[in-house]
């Protein structure tokens, strides 16, 4: 050949070994050390003077050993490139390093890669391994190594055809459309040169149907054989989707792309057959034809100049549309024509990828892409897309965060878990501690926000997948200054809430469960309410000492027995002993053992009579020994008082200690008791037991319990026909106090018993301990209560019924005149499972006041309670208003009037029954969920109780109005898009976890390989390790189980693929997403343009039902149904204003329930739509029914 | 197969809300949808998921991989994020021709859809002066 002669006489004769090509590059072997070691300057002269490429390498006796070359390389590669591979093609003389940092391997200048050339002998390749691990480059630089035989002949064929003198009749340059012009899709152009052919892309339509699928190849210009190249611009399926269809069909030739169009290509013609498969539909290529395609492949770099042809030179330069999508520019002859064929380009920066290059020397004809060429495609610019992407998630993002309950007044009850302890507390109160006591808190919006994650309280929230009530973390508190109406609802349970109007509050409507703002809310709506609240956790005992350390009745309390088990302890005793003596005489008494006695009886003889009589009496037990006294006594008799005292042999235990100083080492001995230093009457335990008995005489006191002086402690005043009732309430104090005998005073004028016990005790039980207020104005209910075990709760509520209740045949009330008091026994009742209402009643008979509260239990829960408190099981309660479900807004059973009752709603049992007929899924949930359903009686606008309303706030998916948020991404067929999506959410510093399912990570995994690729400010922030794609919010779901997981993990946003239309992960994902209107689906960026351009009509007028009726089924489903249509409808195409007539259509209705649009035109035509349905107006735009006005002008057919 | 064009615009003289229930009907024309209801050109219900999600569908039959179909309850927001296209918008387009260093000869315009082709082309030739052609499928043009 007379190229290859040229190279050899202009290189040193004896040097040159061989000569071959590898493509259009001219590959020389060398067998002399020495020219190889310093061939360069002698060879750019000669590639100058032939503008060819041309690369020297050594034969193979020069090489260094396989082995010694790894370890030469490994010494020469500093450590932090990471090398991972080292593997060789003896056939090419090549080393190929694979590294994580092959910028090192070049070394700076490429010193590092000249000196692993030089030193030993075999021409070093350099390959990227990618950080994200991608299976598709790793198969493909497999397949290519293995075959390295067959390539270096396929590479040596090209070359031959390449440089090869071919002669033809044409004397022309044409080019031919084989697909895309004038539509979207199967790209393929044909160019035909005077000596050779190029087919320049060769893609499918995606979306399109029949013979518009594959580009048009069966023209007579077209033969594979006759083929020189296959040039394809970038990876998408409508650029490259046919390719490995012409290997199948016998093309054999190169096939030229970028390194990254490779790998992408092979990951979307693979995914093309698993989709396709998955379909059922027999793909027209297979991964056989995918291998050919990858070994025929030729990758060049943008910029490299390489001759695909004998009269075409070819040069890619950056597109700027995906990662490897290149201009293809075509330099023709020497000079003759340059062609830049620019499809799929953008001209303007992405957040990946620099704008398209435009510094072409020369360009003759531009082939140039028109997918957004309308006059109104403008889109808008690249930084405002980016802002409303990213405003849309943090949206989605904080609407799944915020609101446990929605900012609500000052004194709205609330229940809350700290540290397992169940209490209720206004939640003004409560946010505004919280707000004193945490550091991380900051304003935002007008509003106080204040991050209490650490603390580990936890409030109730539901589960929107199966409406049940479970405990959470909450994570933020918010209160902001009022800046809205604030208004009471009142529901049927006489429950009372007061809420901002914008704020939404949980309802129900067709059987879900969905919120409503507050202001749209309407007196009859129902709202959800819980059924039951199971409390995690039970006190069974008080920890006494530890309550009352610091109050100021710690000095005026001892503590009987007390067992001594260290020097310390004595020590601290003893040092405390009051200067008084008198006082210390009375405190800190020591009960001797047997031993001690004798002890004490044998110094006796040493003593001064005074005090030996009183040592008498300690030995005849008559009276214990003060410490005082007898510390003297052993001091006095040179007995070491602390070592005697502090030993169990001789000291049994400790009796009337201070309580203070016992608060410093954290007693806890079971046998000790709490006594007022005065009396000794009553006393109660360090460590309270909570029995029965207890959480009785609770209840009792809550209903008419009173404080007296002192000595009396509490007071409880009964009836004095209600013996067993006064015999139960002295049998409690009895037990509790543990006292012998209670007083009980009976005054017959007044018909009353007075019970009074407890004395100091008893005051500080009930004031201090549990809290409980003097005046019943001020009483709440005290908070162990609300951890108290169920047993208990139900005695608590049994001392209370008997003490204010009463029973008939359906209903139990219990009475009292504080609001709160009513409000906190819902609550008990709630946590026993029971939905308790509210009534305020007026009483003009009562003296103080004229109205109280009755708490109401009633229907079928009254034989319950009836039951669990003892009462008999004499009741008949059957329907439970309360507890029934509103069946006409669970919108699925249709039942007759006379099966509910007046306000929609039917008993829990009578619904079991028909559900066992008619199985409704939505209604089994309502029904096993633990919401009860209360209807809106009454909505007020009212003054709020302080400046301020309050919200709180909790991470992740169960919040109590919140349902599960997330922000679903369906990225429609272009692949890229994601990365770019990616990439914006890294820049935006986002911190909620982004799942990427799919292939998306495969081909994020691309991505990573070819930083040297994508935009400078992208290369610059990888090479300096901050790696976009390298986030750590970037979470990988590879398997069902996985998607699964995901599902549970909120907020987060998910990125899936294209399976939208044939199934796949998106499928699931939008089954699980699409029903919590706090979720969204981003569509970003659409390759194909809207082709709604065609119109269609019936033949004859026929009404549609009637088109509808005479189709065949298709799909039917609860409120679709599809039919397959034979009438061939006339459509009217937008661009040529013509009718046409299409065909294969589609019939469909669905179950509509809403307005419809009414629209009657100038003409009498009337038409009725659903809002939502678009008509064509004047300036051919398409505009939704609902939001026409009159005098607008429609198209008509006349 | 085209018809002769027999369209005329009219003005509406009513638009109102009436409360409905019950069945609405709609067809689905392959490829794409539309339809005229009583002789008033309307928009119809298309064929691909994600296109009838982003025309306000909100109860999607999807038919999952068991071949099962089930009907989907669409409660979420959803949104459209144009400006994040690998297209090049007109603007774009325009200024990538204005831009490129060599100024060409002629200019081919392919991979559109009709209209926006020749707009394109229209446009180009309008403010460059340069040869632009939007040819057809199977058209061959000659370079030189």
């Amino acid at each position: 050949m007379e190229i290859l002669e040229k190279v050899k006489s202009l290189l040193p004769k004896e040097a040159i070994s061989r000569i071959e090509l590898e493509g259009s590059e001219i590959i020389v072997y060398t067998k002399d050390r020495e020219f190889f070691k310093t061939y360069e300057n002698t060879v750019r002269q000669v590639v100058e003077q032939l503008k060819k490429r041309i690369e020297i390498r050594p034969e193979n006796n020069l090489s260094l050993e396989q082995e010694a070359t790894k370890q030469k390389i490994m010494e020469i590669v500093p450590s932090e490139a990471n090398i991972k591979e080292i593997y060789f093609e003896p056939e090419r003389s090549l080393v190929i390093i694979a590294a994580e940092k092959p910028g090192l391997v070049i070394g700076k200048g490429g010193e590092t890669f000249r000196k692993i050339r030089t030193e030993t002998f075999w021409v070093p390749r350099i390959e990227r391994v990618p950080p994200i691990k991608s299976e598709i480059i790793e198969g493909i630089r497999k397949v290519l190594h293995t075959e390295v035989k067959f390539r270096k002949e396929f590479l040596n064929k090209i070359g031959e055809s390449i440089f090869s003198e071919r002669t033809t009749n044409r004397d022309w340059i044409r080019v031919i459309g084989l697909g895309s012009c004038r539509e979207v899709g199967r790209s393929c152009f044909l160019l035909e040169t005077p000596k050779s052919k190029v087919l320049i892309d060769c893609g499918v339509n995606v979306g399109g149907s029949n013979s518009g699928v594959y580009p048009i190849l069966a023209t007579k210009e077209f033969d594979y054989n006759e083929l020189d190249a296959i040039i394809v611009s970038h990876s998408h399926l409508d650029h490259i989707g046919f390719v490995p269809a012409l290997y199948e069909r016998g093309y054999s030739g190169p096939l030229y792309l970028t390194t990254p169009t490779t790998d992408l290509a092979t990951l979307l013609w693979l995914d093309y057959i698993d989709v396709m498969q998955r379909n059922a539909v027999a793909p027209f290529f297979t991964a056989k034809g995918v291998k050919e395609a990858v070994k025929h492949s030729v990758p060049l770099e943008y910029g490299e100049v390489s001759d695909v042809a004998p009269d075409v030179r070819l040069t890619f330069q950056n597109a700027g549309h995906v990662l490897g999508s290149a201009l293809v520019h075509l330099h023709i002859g020497e000079g003759l024509h340059n062609i830049v064929y620019a499809a799929d380009m953008k001209y303007g920066k992405t957040p990946l990828l620099e704008q398209a290059f435009t510094d072409f020397q020369r360009v003759e004809t531009l082939i140039l892409e028109s997918t957004y060429g309308g006059v109104e495609d403008i889109m808008p610019p690249r930084q405002e897309a980016e802002a409303q992407l990213m405003e849309i998630i943090n949206k989605t993002m904080e609407r799944n965060g915020v609101a446990l309950i929605p900012s609500v007044d000052y004194s709205e009850p609330i229940i809350v878990m700290n540290d397992k302890h169940i209490k209720i507390i206004d939640i003004g109160r409560f946010c505004d501690e919280l707000f004193e006591k945490t550091k991380e808190k900051w304003i935002e919006n007008n509003c106080e926000i204040g991050d209490v994650k650490n603390m580990n309280i936890k409030v109730p929230v539901f589960n929107p997948r199966n409406y049940k009530i479970r405990f959470k973390k909450l994570s933020k508190i918010i209160r902001h200054k009022i800046n809205e109406p604030l208004y009471e609802i009142t529901l049927e349970t006489g429950r009372k809430c007061k809420i901002t109007a914008s704020h939404s509050i949980f309802t129900l409507r067709n059987g879900e469960v969905i919120p409503k703002e507050v202001k749209k809310l309407k007196v009859g709506d129902f709202v959800i309410a819980p059924k039951e609240i199971k409390s995690p956790t039970n006190i069974t005992k008080i920890n006494l000492l530890a309550i009352l350390k610091d109050g100021k009745f710690s000095k005026r309390l001892l503590i009987d027995k007390i067992e001594v088990d260290s020097i310390e302890d004595i020590k601290i005793f003893m040092s405390s002993l009051p200067e008084d003596r008198f006082a210390a005489n009375k405190i800190l008494q020591v009960e001797l053992t047997e031993e001690g006695k004798k002890i004490i009886k044998s110094l006796r003889p040493k003593l001064p009579r005074k005090i030996k009589n009183r040592t008498y009496e300690w030995v005849s037990e008559k009276k214990l020994p003060s410490l005082r006294l007898l510390k003297f006594v052993l001091e006095f008799c040179g007995v070491d008082s602390i070592a005697f005292l502090s030993n169990k042999k001789y000291v049994k235990s400790l009796k009337r200690v201070p309580l203070h100083l016992l608060c410093e080492r954290n007693y806890k001995g079971e046998n000790s008791y709490i006594i007022p230093r005065n009396s000794s009457k009553f006393k109660l335990p360090i460590i309270l037991k909570v029995d029965k008995k207890l959480a009785r005489l609770l209840g009792y006191f809550i209903a008419d319990g009173c404080y007296g002086r002192d000595t009396d402690g509490i007071i409880l005043t009964q009836n004095i026909k209600e013996e067993d009732k006064i015999n139960d309430i002295i049998e409690c104090m009895k037990s509790v106090f543990c006292a012998k005998d209670i007083s009980k005073n009976t005054r017959i004028k007044k018909s009353v018993t007075i019970i009074k016990g407890g004395g100091l005790l008893g005051y500080i039980l009930f004031s201090k301990v549990f809290g409980i207020e003097r005046r019943v104005d001020n009483k709440r209910v005290p908070e162990f209560v609300y951890n108290f075990s169920t047993e208990l709760k139900k005695e608590f509520i049994k001392g209370w019924f008997l003490g204010d209740g009463s029973i008939s045949k359906d209903h139990i009330t219990i009475n009292t005149v504080n609001r709160r008091l009513a409000s906190d026994l819902m609550y008990i009742f709630l946590q026993l499972g029971h939905v308790a209402s509210v009534s305020k009643v007026n009483k003009k008979s009562l003296s103080k006041r004229d109205y109280i509260f009755c708490v109401n239990v009633s229907g079928s829960q009254v034989n319950k309670i009836a039951e669990k408190l003892g009462l008999g099981n004499k009741f008949t309660g059957k329907y439970s208003r309360i507890l029934s479900i509103p069946i006409r807004e669970s919108g699925v059973l249709r039942l007759t009037k006379h099966e509910t009752n007046k306000k929609g709603k039917i008993g829990r049992e009578r619904l079991r029954k028909i559900l066992e007929k008619k199985p409704s899924e939505r209604i089994k949930k309502l029904m096993e969920s633990d919401f009860c359903f209360l209807r809106v009686n009454r909505i007020e606008r009212v003054k709020s109780t302080s400046e301020f309303v309050y919200d709180l706030s909790v991470e992740n998916y169960e919040n109590f109005i919140g349902g599960f948020g997330g922000v679903f991404f369906h990225n429609s067929f272009a692949v890229e898009r994601a990365q770019d999506v990616m990439a914006i959410l890294v820049e935006n510093n986002f911190q909620f976890p982004v799942f990427i399912d799919g292939m998306i990570w495969d081909a994020t995994g691309i991505y990573t390989a070819y930083p040297e690729y994508m935009a400078r400010n992208v290369q610059k922030k990888i090479f300096s390790g901050q790696d976009p794609f390298k986030s750590e919010i970037f979470k990988r779901v590879a398997s069902p189980d996985e998607r699964e997981k995901v599902l549970e993990q909120k907020p987060c946003v998910i990125i899936s693929t294209s399976g939208m239309l044939v199934g796949g992960p998106a499928i699931n994902y939008l089954q699980n997403l699409a029903e919590d209107p706090k979720n969204t689906l981003i569509f970003v960026g659409y390759q194909c343009v809207d082709k709604d351009t065609e119109v269609s009509l019936t033949n004859e007028k026929k009404a549609i039902k009637e088109i509808f009726y005479s189709g065949k089924r298709i799909i039917k489903t609860k409120n679709i149904e599809l039919r397959k249509i034979s009438e061939t409808p006339i459509g009217f195409n937008l661009n040529t204003d013509l009718l046409q007539i299409s065909s294969s259509n589609i019939c469909s209705r669905r179950k509509y329930n809403g307005d419809v649009i009414r629209i009657v035109t100038e003409d009498g035509k009337e038409l009725f739509l659903s809002p939502n349905h678009p008509v064509l107006t004047e300036r051919y735009l398409w505009k939704c029914a609902g939001n026409l006005n009159p005098n607008e002008k429609l198209w008509v057919l006349e | 197969m085209n018809i002769k064009k027999k369209l005329k615009l009219v003005k509406i003289k009513s638009v109102e809300r009436i409360p409905f229930r019950g069945y609405l009907y709609d067809a689905t024309v392959n490829p794409c949808h539309n339809f005229f209801a009583n002789g008033i050109l309307v928009h119809n219900s298309e064929g691909t998921f994600g296109r009838r999600i982003q025309k306000g569908w909100r109860e999607i039959p999807v038919r999952l991989e068991n071949g099962k179909t089930v009907s989907i309850n669409l409660q979420m927001e959803v949104a459209t994020i144009n400006g994040l296209s690998g297209h090049s918008d007109r603007n774009q387009l325009l200024s990538f021709v204005n831009r490129l260093s060599a100024r060409p000869d002629k200019i081919i315009v392919v991979h559109g859809e009709n209209q926006k082709a020749l707009d394109l082309a229209r446009t180009i030739h309008k403010l460059f002066r340069i040869e632009t052609v939007a040819p057809k499928n199977l058209e061959g043009i000659r370079l030189k």
